[in-house]
């Protein structure tokens, strides 16, 4: 095999779909991730229906602590589409900023997280607890998980994935572009979430 | 689909939290007549309004930017 061998459409255009390959592997796993977080939504209103009883999320659950996350998380789609920005301009110094803010942000968000369920579990509330405690607790928690994968990317391309940067700045513009896009759908669920969980009202209690 | 086009999407859907969440901290059973709940429905109506211009300026400012 020759070293010379290109891959097509990883920085241009595929003539057939418009996208180029990237992008069109970011939105097909995005669709997977729709089927899964509709599922789970899905679950979420057929339990609820279902139930006699159901808890009031703000009886239960930090609606503050949640607020504070929403604005971190809007924040974070904020910094994440200037470092975005920041490389068309070829500003790279600017990406670094805002990819770092980006990646903090993720950080925060998982640091109240943590303070949240730390909160939950002493004062005896469990996944064990009730239907709507182990809907919250399975929503909230896939959710963190992709938090942490979105990261886990974007630590990659803040760090020793950048290098790419000064051999294929196009490429690398591209990769930042697919990250900020997972990292859109995982803030969009989160925006979902938080009135599902914490607002709704509930019944029966 | 883009990522300034998604994030475009993303902040309306923004927009649209913080306009319900004030709702719900000014007329909410549960939120009615606690102060804390008051402010932080003026605090989102707020945010929802600096969203709206936010993202009338990025549309601006990317406007060559796809």
């Amino acid at each position: 095999m020759s070293a010379d061998i290109v891959i097509p459409y990883n920085d241009t255009d595929r003539p057939d779909t418009g996208l180029y390959n990237a992008k069109l592997g970011v939105w097909l796993f995005l669709a997977s991730e729709v089927m899964l977080f509709g599922a789970l939504f899905s679950t979420y209103i057929l339990l609820r229906v279902g139930a006699v009883k159901w808890e009031h999320g703000a009886d239960i659950l930090n609606i503050p602590l949640a607020t504070l996350n929403t604005m971190v998380l809007i924040g974070s789609s904020v910094t994440m589409v200037l470092s975005w920005a920041a490389l068309k301009a070829k500003n790279f110094p600017r990406y670094r900023l805002c990819m770092g803010l980006t990646f903090l942000a993720g950080i925060g968000f998982l640091i109240i997280k943590t303070i949240e369920y730390k909160a939950k579990f002493e004062h005896g509330l469990s996944p064990a607890t009730s239907t709507f405690m182990a809907i919250y607790f399975t929503m909230t928690g896939l959710h963190a998980l992709h938090v942490i994968g979105g990261m886990i990317v974007n630590g990659y391309l803040l760090g020793p994935g950048a290098k790419m940067w000064h051999t294929e700045p196009r490429r690398f513009t591209n990769r930042i572009e697919v990250a900020g896009l997972y990292w859109h759908f995982v803030d969009l669920v989160w925006i979902f979430l938080f009135p599902t969980l914490y607002l709704l009202p509930g019944k029966g209690m | 689909m883009s990522l300034k086009a998604f994030h475009v999407f993303f902040i309306t859907i923004s927009v649209l939290l913080c306009l319900g969440f004030g709702a719900w901290c000014l007329g909410s059973e549960y939120a009615h007549g606690k102060m804390a709940y008051t402010v932080a429905g003026i605090v989102s109506f707020v945010l929802g309004i600096v969203l709206v211009i936010y993202e009338i300026t990025f549309l601006k400012k990317t406007k060559d930017l796809e």
